[in-house]
């Protein structure tokens, strides 16, 4: 949902909201809010319409509030960095040379943290795990990506490079 | 319970005097509703609950999803592009780790693998299986970026480009596969 209203703001700055002219997705992006009734209103009611009365609910979705500001630049930058790694991963195997290595180790490593942090945020949600380990866990990818990168880079430095490993391994 | 509800949504004069708020045509109920929003004392008056908090101390149960919903492309095809993704990562990751926290070179661990004298057929079929996830990755990503453009979203369109991104990646890994 969050991905929509992005693509939306992105659309406009393209200027290429004529194309979404022509999408058939009506409805995809009202945002629905249901009319909430006073509770003088409401009480006044005999109790079979109190039923019908919608009662005062906070409907803000959850990664919304956990977010707290504009998501737009993340996700027109995950879109760039995927145009990036599509580009570098075959430009280090034409061009095998240490500086496009660490480029490559970087963008694969942004790429794949962004990926892990979506997931680990999508599943190990406050409603099903608490308020601490949702926390925990988005600490533990970023953790988990330092190391990866690390890795990566004391890889390429001291030992064959990434792209000298798939080529080694194709050899068997 | 259900003839009062009835004779409350057909406004009857029989259910009881109504506020003025459920009074007059629909399209006039909803726009004032739309147009108005509740007073400051209204909100105080009622306090804003969570909405998971407010169902769990309800004891609602949660009707089933995962479990009944049937299994199509575009479902099966979206988390299977998570899938290879976090299975992609894990050997990134893996790789990374591993060769900071092992003793050998990779080199040396090469030659252990050398060393187990696999045939050709389980080493190509090995090659596929690691393949196969980065291509399928590769693939469905670029109809992801086509989706991020504006384009394909129509039905006909995403079955379509769903099977489409299934042969190429199939194509691709056994090309791989076969290098």
């Amino acid at each position: 949902m969050a991905g929509l209203l992005a693509l939306r703001g992105l659309s406009r700055n393209c200027g290429v909201a004529s194309r979404f002219g022509a999408l058939r997705l009506n409805g995809l992006y009202r945002v629905t809010s249901r009319p909430l009734l006073p509770a003088t209103c409401t009480q006044a009611l005999p109790p079979s319409q109190q039923l019908l009365a919608t009662s005062l609910v906070r409907s803000t979705a959850p990664e919304i509030e956990q977010a707290g500001h504009d998501h737009v630049l993340h996700w027109t930058a995950e879109r760039i960095l995927t145009l990036v790694l599509m580009g570098v991963i075959p430009a280090a195997f034409v061009w095998p040379t240490p500086s496009l290595e660490y480029f490559m180790a970087l963008s694969l490593t942004l790429h794949s943290h962004w990926g892990v942090e979506a997931i680990v945020v999508d599943y190990i949600r406050p409603s099903v795990f608490g308020k601490i380990i949702p926390k925990l866990a988005v600490g533990a990818v970023y953790a988990l990506s330092i190391a990866t990168l690390g890795g990566l880079c004391y890889f390429i430095y001291t030992d064959v490079g990434i792209v000298n490993a798939v080529k080694l391994l194709w050899k068997l | 319970m259900a003839a009062a509800l009835r004779l409350a949504a057909k406004g009857c004069w029989a259910a009881g005097p109504r506020p003025a708020v459920l009074q007059g045509p629909l399209v006039t109920q909803w726009t004032r509703a739309v147009f108005t929003s509740p007073s400051a004392a209204a909100l105080k008056s009622q306090s804003a609950e969570d909405y998971w908090a407010k169902n769990k101390r309800l004891r609602r149960p949660v009707s089933p999803h995962l479990t009944i919903y049937k299994p199509q492309i575009t479902s099966m095809l979206s988390i299977t592009h998570r899938g290879t993704g976090l299975a992609l990562s894990a050997l990134v990751s893996g790789l990374g780790i591993g060769m900071v926290v092992l003793p050998g070179s990779y080199p040396h661990y090469l030659a252990m693998i050398q060393a187990m004298q696999f045939g050709g057929g389980i080493i190509m079929g090995a090659k596929f299986l690691i393949a196969l996830p980065f291509m399928f990755h590769l693939c469905n990503g670029v109809r992801h970026l086509v989706w991020d453009l504006g384009y394909g979203f129509t039905l006909r369109a995403l079955y379509k480009s769903g099977y489409l991104v299934v042969a190429v990646s199939v194509v691709l890994a056994a090309i791989a596969a076969a290098m």
